[in-house]
């Protein structure tokens, strides 16, 4: 094993004893202030929830990393990668452990969403580690989009009870939580961040696709860490579903969906990581149902599923990877008879195997036996659909470990290194030791509840040896799986059509769509934003236009326009006001620039009459100087300009959407200047002026005009400002002339 | 004797400290020898704006209460303060981006005119009247016109620059008319006088109030007066780019902030609604506009937009916590901002072109720093948590959530969601595929190593995720802050 491997198994395996000796000195925990005005807390504590995700995290995760020690290597070299991307593979598994260490012990709905997100990037990053082919790319970023969009409902939910209870702390939040509507809604938002997450229906169609990940992350992933977080969630926040008789409801129905929606496409798959990936799904889909069900038994079966599957899935995703290193095959139909080269294997994974099919003398059978009694407490027709789910568990996992080791052999396997076999025994081991001695099991499992109820919970497990239900809905499973595997024929056609039914109108063509027209709706967008620079000019126009209407709309307008008088004397004034709205509307018209730089002096000229007629000579003198100036820079700049451009632009016609949106924005404008200024003529205006003080102070100033006083007293600061800015200009000029010419 | 107003220069000090480095970096531009001019003007530009931020902290440390300052034409409040001290920041990190931009001539100058952007800003935020709010908006603007032009061998920079003149002007003519709407209908400039003039429904005021807030809103690039903003990032020199993106958006949005509550508390209703809108039609538009961009610069232009419409959120709760979340979103936004255009700057000089989604690839493995820095920025603008983005998120989705804004709860998470899927696709290209698949070539070989944008994407980073980390000092800046305006 390389050091990087060596390193990653000795922290996991310290983190284990750490957690197990944190478990026996009493839910250990940690509690600074992080922001103390949001009541925001660094809390941490390992009770029963924590221990038991904390455990499957870093226990399978240490079998995992003694696995990869030797898979990676190997994995690397088939694809003719470096060594040294053998460092990231570890280390990302050990930030996957971290934050799944996090998660589990959290005591804080942000913490706790923070942590979440982090499992969610180190998956992306394990899922995408064969980052050389598309499938690896497009699954990781399916993966991360999925669970990632999903817990932004987790933050929305922890916010929904953050501003109704003031506090992001799990227990605050427990003591002080109330049914209703606003819970409800939090936990509701919360549990589908979980069920995403875990895979459920109908979100589980990442979790196949995340197959394209090398064997040991699948195995972490579906196992210990990733969807095993989804569950965790449902416990987690257990009390505040449990305030929703109709969302437990919807847990089970979830559950049953993704039980058999997973079981019976897991019937039909052929790669063994596919088959294995459909089956995560069904298997937490018990779970759902459990936590659906609820009570004592359904909360503790609910946690101790979770032990039973995480060692069982391990060890077959292990399997599967071992196998493949093998045999270089990874198809059932390509696979069989490997007990005689594989016998170690073999006897792992049939032991792992058993335990998922929950044969007796397995840990999985304990599982079953709460699953059932969970089922017959509810209503006899929820008891009759456990005894399905379980036969089809038993039918495909069956259908595996038979295909893959009994049988005639199809590809011939070469000897693999120990520890891609040994850490399938060893979970395969656990796995048996879970159904002969239950107890420390259990306990986990009702220490778990126990965080999840707040109340103690005490669940005993045991053989039983007579005709109780349970032990006939095991019976009948095994009896229904087993005839189910000896007859595939009667189903087979069935299931296929199912399982294409899914592939063509189940949820991954929605998300298929989703990323689609969001792809199109974009380039739509991006074709409707204009680029010429009149559409944009009227892209400002026409919203500000609208919020000035919106404005004007929401309040009354009543008594603010008033007509006034107009007499014999005015004539003049309005024909020449007259003159003007006809030159402007006339500068529509043109296309030579030079006359048209004439029309629109126009306009110019005879507004200066306007300010002569109002009593204004000197304001009117002044546009006359500014009018004649600015027409003579255009002059001069049109005889810079080339002849032939100006010459072709002049002859462009105008597109034909221009010429019913240019006048229109241009009556809009015009509109909207005549109101404002009926408005305000409408007013009375303001007596007082300064103009009058000004005068009046002109001799205290020492001056003999009052414009002298103004310039260089009233306002002499700001002469002084003006000096400054000229004089800075002239250096902005000098800078740009410094080489005799713009650059 | 006249009673002269009374200067404030402790006040005016960031705005000096900026409007000196300026002048005297134009003067070093000329009189100082050619081969220091770009290193004095850098430097004092680099001080000036280290300044700003350390004047800012000043004025942020000793005002207590707002007090009305130079015959109450600006304001001098822990608000603006706030304001000067991320500005000073922003301004500073971006002269070390712009060290290593390759640049013709005028290279003094340049850093001249980014100080004079500066001091417009730290000024602007301080305005407490139309006046110095018109003055303050085109002081700053007038600087980015010529910036955004900056590169005169580049014609698509020149092209972004006139555009921008164009419709800036539009803008600023907006805000202008509406403010002479205001006062029209009030007889009065200062924001607290308005308000206390009580106006009340005078239609006048309210088409005013709507043309300032449609000139500001173009200023934020909030859609849909965002039309600008896409051509305008991608055509400017990209550390112009980063300074715009981050300074032009705090301080756009801090006295967006201020005039709405300062001088129109009594018309909270309608323009509560009208922000509203605006921060809606930013968070739909600007998302999916997003999403099929190919040009990274292009890109982050609209997830700017979006983020306009997440501030906006903020904004639109017309509460005081609502201000609080808009100012600690300002902090992350700013340092994630100014990070990714430098990165992207980075890649653009390694190639000498615009930089594509494709030029991108293998970033990540190249130029490790660089890669995780974006990866973290994009993860920032994601919401993803060990970056200030997600408590930003998180913090305005709670003002809206209280002040009963649900429905924009809800639009934002569908935004946050569009938003995951496209900000993850930049780090898909940075990690998951290599320069070599697609035969990205350097420009020119390996270029040398640029130490001082190395620096500034290390800074950023600090500040995007210390603001995760240390979010308490933040909010508290940001509740003392937020405690300057009248709610």
């Amino acid at each position: 094993m390389s050091l990087p491997a060596r390193v990653s198994a000795a922290l996991a395996a310290l983190a284990f004893v750490l957690t197990l000796a944190g478990w026996w000195s009493g839910s250990p925990g940690i509690d600074l202030p992080w922001a103390p005005s949001l009541g925001l807390r660094l809390s941490f504590e390992l009770d029963g929830l924590g221990v038991l995700y904390s455990l499957l995290a870093t226990g399978i995760g240490f079998a995992v990393v003694l696995y990869s020690g030797a898979y990676v290597p190997l994995h690397l070299e088939h694809q003719q990668r470096p060594h040294r991307d053998e460092v990231r593979f570890f280390g990302l598994l050990l930030l996957f452990m971290v934050s799944m260490v996090g998660l589990a012990t959290a005591r804080d709905l942000i913490l706790l969403f923070v942590f979440w997100d982090l499992t969610a990037i180190a998956s992306y990053f394990l899922i995408g580690y064969d980052r050389q082919e598309a499938e690896a790319r497009t699954a990781a970023l399916m993966a991360l989009v999925v669970t990632g969009v999903t817990a932004v409902l987790l933050l929305i939910g922890t916010l929904v009870l953050y501003a109704e209870y003031g506090t992001f702390s799990i227990p605050e939040l427990v003591a002080s939580v109330e049914p209703g509507g606003t819970v409800t809604l939090a936990a509701t938002l919360m549990a589908l961040a979980g069920l995403a997450k875990c895979a459920q229906v109908p979100f589980h169609f990442w979790l196949p696709r995340a197959m394209a990940a090398p064997s040991p992350v699948s195995a972490y992933l579906h196992a210990a860490a990733m969807v095993a977080a989804g569950v965790f969630l449902l416990g987690r926040i257990y009390p505040f579903l449990e305030t929703s008789e109709l969302l437990l409801d919807g847990l089970v129905v979830v559950g049953f969906a993704s039980m058999f929606v997973g079981g019976i496409v897991a019937l039909t798959r052929d790669r063994l990581k596919q088959l294995l990936a459909y089956s995560t799904v069904s298997q937490y889909g018990y779970v759902v149902v459990l936590y659906g069900l609820g009570d004592t038994v359904g909360v503790v079966g609910a946690s101790f599923y979770v032990i039973a599957h995480a060692l069982a899935k391990s060890a077959l995703f292990l399997t599967a990877g071992a196998v493949a290193e093998a045999t270089g095959e990874r198809r059932l139909s390509e696979l069989g008879g490997l007990r005689r080269a594989m016998p170690a294997l073999a006897l792992g994974s049939g032991l792992a195997a058993a335990g998922l099919a929950a044969l007796p003398l397995t840990i999985g059978f304990f599982k079953d036996e709460l699953f059932f009694q969970a089922g017959v407490e509810r209503s006899p027709g929820i008891a009759v659909l456990t005894i399905l789910g379980a036969a089809l568990t038993f039918a495909y996992i069956g259908r595996f470990w038979i295909g893959v080791f009994l049988g005639p052999t199809r590809a011939p396997a070469h000897r693999v290194s120990a520890l891609l076999t040994g850490p399938v025994v060893a979970l395969g081991g656990l796995v048996l030791v879970g159904g002969l001695l239950p107890e420390p099991f259990v306990a986990l499992a009702n220490a778990a509840a126990e965080a999840s109820l707040g109340a103690a919970a005490s669940v005993d497990v045991f053989y039983h040896l007579d005709a109780r239900a349970e032990n006939l809905m095991a019976l009948s499973a095994y009896a229904i799986g087993a005839a189910a595997l000896a007859a595939p024929r009667v189903w087979r056609a069935a299931a296929e059509t199912c399982a294409r039914l899914g592939e063509r109108l189940g949820p991954e063509r929605v998300y298929v769509a989703t990323i689609r027209s969001l792809n199109e709706t974009s380039d739509r967008i991006h074709g409707i934003e204009v680029r010429d620079l009149r559409t944009r000019i009227a892209a400002i126009l026409v919203p500000g236009g609208l919020l000035v209407l919106l404005g004007l709309l929401a309040t009354p307008t009543a008594g603010a326009y008033t007509v006034g008088s107009l007499d014999r004397g005015d004539t003049a004034l309005v024909l020449v006001l007259a003159t003007a709205a006809l030159a402007a509307i006339a500068t529509t018209l043109p296309r030579q620039h030079l006359t048209l730089l004439l029309v629109a002096a126009s306009v110019g000229f005879s507004l200066a009459v306007v300010y002569a007629f109002l009593g204004g000579p000197d304001v009117a003198l002044v546009a006359v100087l500014v009018e004649t100036t600015l027409t003579l820079l255009f002059i001069g700049v049109f005889a810079l300009m080339p002849r032939a451009s100006l010459r072709r632009l002049a002859a462009l016609r105008t597109p034909p959407t221009r010429r019913w949106r240019d006048p229109l924005v241009g009556a809009a404008a015009a509109l909207a200047a005549f109101l404002v200024v009926w408005g305000a003529l409408s007013r009375p205006s303001v007596g007082e002026s300064v103009a009058e003080e000004h005068v009046r102070l002109t001799p205290d100033a020492h001056a003999k005009d009052v414009v002298t006083a103004i310039l260089t007293d009233f306002r002499g600061l700001d002469t002084l400002g003006e000096i400054t800015v000229v004089a800075i200009a002239f250096f902005g000029i000098a800078t740009l002339l410094r080489r005799g010419r713009l650059s | 004797m006249i009673d002269t107003p009374k200067v404030d220069w402790f006040a005016l000090g960031p705005t000096l400290a900026l409007l000196g480095a300026s002048g005297v970096a134009l003067l070093a531009s000329v009189l100082v020898p050619a081969w220091m001019r770009k290193g004095v003007a850098a430097g004092l530009a680099f001080l000036g704006f280290a300044l700003a931020a350390i004047l800012g902290g000043a004025v942020f440390a000793e005002t207590a209460s707002p007090e009305t300052t130079i015959a109450g034409s600006m304001v001098q409040d822990r608000l603006g303060a706030f304001a000067q001290v991320v500005v000073g920041a922003i301004g500073a990190i971006v002269v070390l981006v712009s060290w290593a931009e390759p640049r013709r001539s005028h290279r003094g100058e340049y850093y001249a005119l980014l100080a004079a952007a500066g001091a417009g800003m730290v000024f602007f935020v301080t305005a407490s009247n139309l006046m110095t709010l018109f003055l303050g908006l085109e002081w700053f603007s007038l600087c980015l016109y010529v910036l955004v032009a900056y590169d005169t061998h580049r014609a698509r920079s020149l092209e972004a620059g006139l555009k921008y003149l164009i419709v800036g002007g539009f803008g600023s003519a907006i805000l202008l008319f509406g403010s002479a709407l205001v006062y029209g209908a009030t007889g009065e400039l200062g924001f607290a006088e308005i308000a206390a003039a009580g106006a009340g429904s005078d239609p006048f005021l309210v088409a005013g109030l709507a043309m300032v807030l449609g000139g500001l809103a173009f200023k934020v690039s909030a859609a849909p007066f965002h039309m600008w903003t896409p051509d305008v990032y991608q055509g400017s020199p990209s550390s112009v780019t980063s300074f715009m993106s981050a300074a032009t958006k705090v301080a756009a949005m801090l006295v967006l902030l201020r005039v709405l509550t300062t001088a129109f508390p009594e018309e909270r209703e309608i323009w509560t609604v009208a922000v509203a809108v605006l921060a809606a039609v930013s968070l739909v538009w600007g998302n999916l506009a997003a999403f099929a961009q190919r040009d990274v610069k292009r890109l982050l232009a609209f997830s700017s937009v979006s983020h306009a419409g997440f501030m906006l959120v903020a904004v639109a709760a017309g509460t005081e916590a609502g201000a609080e979340a808009l100012l600690y979103y300002l902090v992350p936004y700013a340092a994630m901002s100014v990070g990714a255009f430098a990165v992207v700057a980075a890649r653009e000089r390694e190639l000498g072109r615009d930089v594509s989604l494709e030029d991108l690839a293998g970033l990540g493995w190249e130029r490790p720093l660089l890669g995780l820095s974006l990866w973290v920025f994009m993860l920032g603008f994601a919401g993803f948590p060990l970056t200030g983005g997600m408590f930003g998120k998180l913090f305005v989705f709670t003002a809206a959530y209280e002040a009963g804004d649900w429905w924009l709860v809800v639009l934002g998470v569908l935004a946050t969601a569009v938003s995951i899927a496209y900000y993850l696709n930049v780090v898909r290209w940075l990690y998951m595929r290599t320069g070599a698949d697609l035969g990205v070539a350097l420009a020119g070989g390996s270029p040398p190593r640029d130490a001082a944008l190395e620096v500034a994407v290390a800074l950023t980073v600090l500040v995007t995720v210390g603001s995760f980390f240390a979010a308490q000092p933040i909010l508290d800046a940001a509740a003392d802050a937020a405690r300057s305006l009248p709610f």
